[in-house]
């Protein structure tokens, strides 16, 4: 303690040596009054919130939007340019009038970043709410979405696959799940339009875990097109976005046009992509009949045998699968290679022009992704093109537009026309005595006297019609089916700015997100166990269409009064979204040649519909500051939603904030080894009505419930007239440091959001006729610490290294429920005190060595034998949400080569693998395979100890040993190497003989390798952490060149 | 060139001011309509009764698990090597609170009563005439009672055991948010009687006349009384049961189907010339036509083919016997040693489109021959068994007067579960009669289990989801 007390004395110490160390002095002579304009050196842009400060004194003006400032000074004075990220710039107005100062970047200072917050720019030091950049560099992975580019670079900012599959979705969620029942998906917003996320197909998908959507509306961006991306994180930050910003706000910025030199961008890169781990085996031949065999006689089947190539095997085995090899024997068929794909290719080709003069500049790109999957037939292809257009009609007004059009054809997994086809399913549930694909001189046991011809030849191979399981060969679905979709998207956007007055800025934003879906689906007759095959075809051909507009108007009023500098926003905004589908299926086609639904003569289904909403909002924020030191803002918000019922609708949410550039202090100017530091505190509310119905508020009788070829309705909604907002109230300080001429710099951020009147589905009494109602109950905390830290160790000319962590704790906790019970959402539960993803179900007693039944433990902690005695005996199994998560990459720059390395690690987290449970269910599900970790950790003999109960062929579902327990609850920690990359440029002087600005080439490798104890084939399986046959994530080594000229 | 910009912005400023008034976020919706807006008419409400009906229709309700479960818990059935897992826990009795079928059938049967009582709640108040009403009101207050009837038969102990035991909830009340606790069995029993009375007396008021909804697909004033004498086998009850079912023989204008056509009329659309015996059935067309959902699907060998028939199930029948021809056929190709449930083959060669009866003749016959046999009236009872025994097989040899009432009532049982095999029937007979059950059979020909009467399992767990969201509820005891 006394040490402790020493030290700060030592600290008030220093401070005051420093403080003391001023020489103010003031100019003299003649007040002329000089303006200008305030530019960045390397694009022309203009440089808005750029302190002008009359040296040694504390005279200071402030640039406003468009870069422009004003000062009274005297004549020949020296003033002082500053603009964090920019090199400082000294210079002498002499008797100038006019004086353009630009400013060239200073690539040392590292943490103070340009944050576009909402409709408007700031500095990171002026601005009071918590943010994350994350620049277009980090972009330049190969994804087919940034936001799979987000994941372990942005602190509080938790991006998890759904799927493997190419175009597949992202779940993003910025700190915590804040809602149970509403949207957790935060706001996107492209240069200022908001686009639509999620996934719009409306064929099922069953392939990926349950919270996959395979079709991801941000895969229709180029992640090469933006030049960074912003996240708000806290109310002072998203408030702005009201009614829509309670999940965070991630602003994407596009690159735009700069004066000068048009520049020309090159990028072409192809690679190949595998599973991460290919560790998952299933049991072979001989183990699959010794279970089988266990499985069947323990389950009271005969002990009988036949010979088999001259082995004795269980006589239903052998009657069940017929299939035998040319060596009369049991097939051992390998299902796994026919379901993933091995070097599954990709290619990509990127160009990009960008250039203008004074008045007009313009960004153009032109790019193509083609990126084929691990699974058998599925890929993505991309095509899109950008034009972003900026130009200056006169001094005062100037528009830009951006235009943005994509195409993306993407291929998925054959998962609709039936379970059994999946090939994620097949590969793991498929007995290896059961063949997908049969050789020359097969034949069939019951049948001895025919050769086998119960089969498709097909591009040389004979594809086995007669597989057991369900009669379903998904091999044959993969050669006959096709699914597909392809989307058309436009996201296209307007600002006209328009400088009334020097303070007084008018702009208006209009915006339109409009793509067209194309879903179709062949299943040929051909494949037998599904419908298709007696239906003689089926075609389904989708087709919807999704718009959202937006427009905004704002009157921006910035004034500086001597040191007091105030900026004051009005503004509206309306919304809308409007969405429609048609989906038509026709069955019994002529022959197998003709897909398309014309060519099917009976209608199998014909449906259709549409729904949409719309918002409306006022808002003004007032932003001051004193001397560049104190800042000061607030934010107003009144939103309306059609979305909620009629008397609860509209709502207000407003946010406060304050920083303290304590750098700027004039007892700090002297601390050389602090660059920059600002302390920021806010708090504020935001609202939800995401994830909702359109009409949710609304009691409603809906059509379609037809019988005897007569229409019919049916209710299909309860009325909840009290519905409203779903409320967040985010409190949030944070420290942003810079140290040793920034070459150490970082965050530190604490947060607390409560969201309250959560909208969540309450549960009814199914007596009621209905399952549930939506309803405005409970409140959730999500508390949390976010660090980053990013250092430049050696900085040279010819060699740098770079380091940027970050590291994320969230702690979700349910404070309060209807009537404070638990809901049971199985197998998680929502209940008071714990984390909303806690898993909740019965605890795992481990096998009876004497008789190999599972046992549990039931609610007295007693071992049982059926589940379904001793009452309700569940507990809470650890939560799905890491307990912390984030990123560690680093960067070496050493004459002409790149060398980057980046981690992505999570932590703490649960994974609930039911696909383990159905790997190891010892014969609940018949017929199925087993993990091949079941031919030596099955019970067998009595005294046996070991992880798996006894085979039983065909288990009741109350004493199964897959029974949802703990047992399948797994740590899902793991430390992933996401990205290494390592790239040469060619030095310069060669460039200039062949007339190239530069030339890169490079290797990159995702996904490399993957620490982790989770047993089955990838730990990241969803941000629900709920895992069942999912498409797994890739492992992708790319080439690539970067041509620049 | 300014005043051109002034007047766009100021242009962009006045539009977007439209939008700001409240209508801008009275959006309707394009594909629903507002409850309160559903039922104001004849012919609204009889789009809402339609809609009740197809919530009969589905799936986990009289389109499938409902008629399966009346077979698939008996030895009606053998589980396939290579089953799709489907009802195996009730061929095995091991059927847990959480089994979705529990909740499946559960949550259906509820949400038909739900619609039936919407109409109930609004049909005073609607634009239609009496007739129109009274038509209405028959239907819904039938669905009502019926679908109680199945629930309390399904998840409750059997009347005639213990009619003090816990039925289920009878929900005439459509607030959503109410937690209802289980009425007794003799409750739910006194209210589905009076909700069938009621129905009957709105049938007479509105003459007969279904208003142009062909029967056998729409509830008649028949069906009405065909389900009240069910409700009255169940209780035992054969003097009240014995009347309605001589007057449905005798006056309702149905006739059985004649031994030539009755083959056909199992795998044929029942078209009108083909109905004569059903008095209600489920219909089911193309457009309903769920494929791999059917229940037909769930028998027949190009489908799931999981319940097959048993050879023990086989030599019940004569092999002279219509029936057998109609209701089974051998397998094919890899599967000729078994022998697959054909009473659903689709029609108009649609795999396993098929109506399914919820009440036909045959079974009116049959209760009426159990309710005279059980009062004594000897030959009564052989008159109308045999007509359904002599149909099948017109070689069989006539009941003897001297028949004990034991062997009678025997032999009355096994008629009907040779005539109404697979339409759901057996597990619901068994236990109205206390009787022991024996489980559907293992593929290796064996018994999972017998039951043995009286047992706590005979009264189906409540569904853990129901057990979950209401705090009233109280679970069967053995699960």
């Amino acid at each position: 303690m006394r040490k402790f007390r020493i030290l700060v004395f030592l600290f008030l110490l220093c401070i005051g040596i420093v403080s003391t160390a001023q020489n103010p002095q003031g100019g003299q002579g003649v007040i002329i009054t000089v303006s200008g304009t305030v530019t960045d050196a390397t694009d022309g842009s203009p440089l808005p919130g750029a302190t002008v400060t009359q040296k040694n004194t504390k005279h200071t003006a402030i640039t406003n939007v468009d870069g422009k400032y004003t000062i009274k000074v005297p004549e020949n004075s020296v003033i002082v340019v500053q603009f964090l990220g920019m090199i400082e710039k000294e210079v002498n107005v002499g008797n100038s009038a006019v004086l353009n100062i630009t400013l060239n970047p200073d690539s040392e200072m590292l943490g103070e970043v340009v944050v576009t917050s909402g409709y408007g720019i700031s500095q990171k030091g002026t601005f009071t709410g918590a943010a994350s950049v994350v620049k277009g560099d980090k972009l330049q992975i190969p994804v087919t979405s940034f936001d799979k580019a987000l994941q372990g670079n942005a602190s509080g900012v938790l991006s998890v696959s759904n799927s493997g599959q190419p175009g597949a979705g992202q779940s993003v969620t910025i700190r915590g799940i804040g809602s149970i029942q509403a949207g957790t998906t935060p706001l996107y917003v492209v240069d200022g339009i908001p686009i639509a996320t999620g996934n719009y197909g409306n064929m099922t998908q069953t392939a990926a875990s349950s919270s996959a959507d395979n079709l991801n509306a941000l895969s229709s961006l180029n992640p090469n097109d933006i030049e960074n991306i912003t996240v708000l994180k806290d109310a002072s930050a998203t408030s702005i976005y009201g009614s829509r910003a309670s999940n965070g706000v991630i602003l994407i910025t596009t690159k735009r046009g700069s004066q000068g030199k048009t520049q020309f961008d090159l990028k072409v890169s192809t690679g190949f992509s595998n599973r991460t781990t290919k560790n998952f085996k299933m049991l072979q031949k001989d183990d699959y009949i010794n279970y089988m065999t266990d499985a069947l006689v323990n389950a009271g089947y005969s002990n009988t045998t036949i010979d088999v190539n001259g082995s004795p095997v269980n006589s239903n085995i052998v009657n069940t699968f017929p299939v035998r090899n040319s060596n009369k024997d049991f097939y051992n068929f390998d299902w796994d290679k026919y379901a993933y794909n091995n070097n599954a290719p990709m290619y990509t080709v990127d160009f990009s022009v960008r250039g203008g003069n004074e008045k007009t500049q313009f960004f153009t790109s032109l790019s193509y992704l083609n990126q084929e999957g691990i699974v058998t037939k599925t890929a993505l292809k991309r095509y899109s093109g950008r034009v972003n257009i900026d130009h200056k009609i006169n001094d005062k007004v100037k528009f830009g537009v951006n235009l943005n059009l994509s195409y993306n054809d993407q291929e998925s997994p054959m998962t609709t026309s039936g379970y059994y086809v999946n090939p994620i399913f097949a590969a793991m549930m498929y007995a290896p005595i059961d063949p997908g694909v049969i050789e020359q001189g097969s034949f069939l046991f019951n049948n001895k006297t025919k050769g086998f011809t119960d089969y498709y030849p097909e591009n040389g191979l004979n594809i086995n019609n007669m597989v057991t399981y369900a009669n379903a060969n998904f091999i044959a679905n993969q050669y006959y089916d096709d699914f597909s979709s392809r989307t058309a998207r436009v996201i296209t956007g307007a600002t006209v700015q328009w400088n009334i007055l020097d303070e007084l800025i008018f702009k208006s934003v209009a915006g339109l997100d409009y793509f067209y879906l194309t879903e179709t689906e062949w299943k040929d007759p051909r494949p037998k166990g599904n419908s298709a095959s007696y239906l003689k075809g089926l075609s389904e051909t989708s087709v919807g269409e999704n718009i959202i507009w937006n427009e905004t108007l704002t009157l921006n009023y910035l004034k500086s009064f001597g040191e007091h500098n105030v900026n004051i926003m009005l503004g509206q905004e309306t919304q809308g979204d409007d969405y429609r589908y048609v989906d038509g299926i026709k069955q019994d086609f002529p022959g197998t040649d003709l897909h398309q639904i014309s060519s099917g003569s009976v209608n199998y289904d014909v449906n259709g519909s549409r729904s949409g909403y719309n918002m409306a909002s006022f808002f003004a924020t007032g932003n001051y500051n004193y001397a560049s030191k104190y800042f000061l803002s607030a934010s107003i918000r009144r939103d309306g939603s059609s979305k909620l019922s009629s008397d609860n609708r509209w709502s207000t949410f407003w946010s406060v904030g304050t920083s303290w550039r304590i750098s700027n202090e004039n007892f700090a100017k002297n601390w050389l080894w602090l660059s920059s530091a600002t302390l920021r505190a806010s708090y504020g509310t935001t609202g939800n009505s995401s994830g909702i119905g359109k009409y949710a508020a609304k009691g409603l009788y809906s059509a379609g419930a037809n019988y005897n070829a007569l229409p019919g309705t049916y209710p299909s909604q309860i009325a909840n007239p009290n519905l409203s907002w779903e409320v967040s109230e985010s409190a949030n300080i944070g420290l942003d440091f810079s140290l040793l001429n920034g070459r150490l710099g970082g965050t530190l951020e604490w947060y607390n959001r409560n969201t309250k009147e959560l909208l969540l589905d309450m549960p009814l009494s199914y007596t009621s006729g209905f399952e549930s109602v939506v309803s405005n109950v409970g409140k959730i905390r999500n508390r949390g610490i976010e660090f980053s830290l990013n250092a430049r160790p050696i900085v040279k000319d010819n060699f740098t290294w770079s380091i940027d962590f970050n590291i994320t704790h969230n702690r979700n906790k349910v404070i309060k429920l209807v009537d404070d019970n638990p809901i049971i959402n199985s197998p998680w539960i929502y209940t008071i005190g714990e984390d909303i993803q806690t898993f909740y179900t019965r605890p795992w007693a481990g096998v009876n060595p004497a008789d190999g039944r599972p046992m549990w433990y039931d609610a007295d902690g007693n071992v049982m034998y059926n589940i379904t005695q001793g009452g309700d005996n569940r507990i809470y199994c650890g939560s799905a949400a890491p307990k912390f998560y984030g990123g560690l990459s680093t960067r070496f720059d050493f004459y002409g080569v790149d060398l980057s390395i980046m981690f992505y690690y999570t932590y703490g987290n649960k994974i609930y693998d039911s696909s383990w449970n159905n790997a190891t269910n010892m014969g609940y599900s018949g017929l199925r395979n087993q993990h091949e970790s079941v031919a030596t950790e099955r019970w067998k003999n009595p005294g046996d100890v070991v992880q798996f109960p006894k085979a039983y062929y065909g288990y009741a579902s109350s004493t199964y040993g897959g029974y949802g327990s703990d047992r399948v609850i797994f740590d899902g920690s793991y430390i992933r190497l996401r990205d290494v990359t390592i790239g040469y440029t060619f030095p310069k002087q060669w460039m200039d003989a062949i007339h190239f600005s530069s030339i890169r080439v490079y290797m990159q490798a995702s996904n490399l390798f993957t620490l982790t104890t989770f047993p089955d084939a990838d730990p990241e399986v969803g941000r629900s952490g709920y895992y069942y046959l999912g498409y797994p994530n890739a492992k992708t080594i790319t080439f690539g060149v970067d041509f620049k000229f | 060139m300014k005043h051109i910009i002034k007047n766009i912005i100021t242009g962009i400023i006045a539009v977007s001011a439209i939008p700001s008034c409240n209508s801008f976020l009275d959006t309707e919706p394009y594909s629903s309509i507002s409850d309160t807006k559903a039922i104001t008419n004849y012919s609204s409400a009889f789009y809402a009764l339609t809609g009740t009906y197809n919530t009969m229709q589905s799936t986990s309700y009289y389109g499938r698990d409902f008629i399966v479960f009346g077979d698939a818990a008996t030895e009606n059935v053998i589980i396939s090597p290579n089953n799709s897992n489907r009802f195996i826990a009730e061929a095995q009795w091991s059927i847990s609170s959480t089994s979705g079928d529990m909740l499946s059938f559960w949550s259906q049967a509820y949400e038909a009563i739900y619609q039936a009582n919407k109409i109930l709640l609004a049909v005073d108040n609607i634009d239609a005439t009496d007739v129109q009403k009274a038509a209405l009101k028959g239907q819904a207050l039938t669905i009502r009672a019926m679908t109680h009837f199945n629930l309390v038969s399904f998840f409750a102990q059997s009347y005639s055991g213990n009619s003090s035991l816990l039925g289920v909830p009878y929900m005439k009340t459509c607030n959503n948010y109410d937690k209802p606790a289980r009425n007794t069995i003799q409750e739910v029993y006194d209210f589905i009687i009076a909700d069938l009375n009621d129905a009957i007396t709105n049938f007479n008021i509105a003459g007969g006349s279904i208003n142009g909804n062909t029967a056998p697909y729409f509830i008649s004033s028949w069906a009405a009384k065909g389900i009240l004498a069910r409700v009255y086998m169940a209780q035992q009850n054969y003097t009240a049961a014995s009347p309605i079912l001589l007057d449905i023989i005798k006056n309702s204008g149905y006739s059985l189907l004649t031994a030539d056509k009755y083959i056909d009329a199992w795998s044929r659309s029942y078209d009108n010339t083909l109905n004569v015996e059903f008095i209600f059935a489920i219909r089911n067309v193309a457009d309903d036509y769920g494929a791999t959902n059917c229940l037909g699907y769930i028998y027949i060998q190009g489908g799931y083919g999981d319940l097959r028939a048993p050879v023990s199930m086989q030599a019940l029948y004569t092999s002279n016997d219509i029936r057998k021809k109609a209701f089974f056929r051998a397998g094919i190709s890899s599967q000729t040693s078994w022998t697959f449930v054909n009473k659903y083959p689709g029609r108009d060669g649609t795999a396993a489109l098929s109506d399914i009866p919820v009440l036909r003749l045959s079974d009116v016959y049959l209760m009426y021959a159990e309710a005279q046999a059980n009062k004594g009236a000897t030959a009564d009872a052989i008159l109308y068994l045999d007509k359904i025994r002599m149909r099948a097989d017109a070689d069989v040899v006539a009941t003897t007067l001297t028949i004990s009432k034991a062997d009678l009532l025997d032999l009355i049982f096994l008629e009907r579960r040779k005539e109404l095999a697979y339409e759901g029937h057996y597990l619901f007979d068994l236990k109205r009669l206390q009787k022991d059950i024996n489980s559907g059979y293992r593929s290796d020909n064996t018994l999972y289990t017998t039951i043995i009467y009286p047992n706590n399992l005979l009264a189906m767990p409540i569904p853990q989801g129901e057990m979950d969201a209401n705090s009233n509820m109280v679970q069967n005891p053995g699960y």
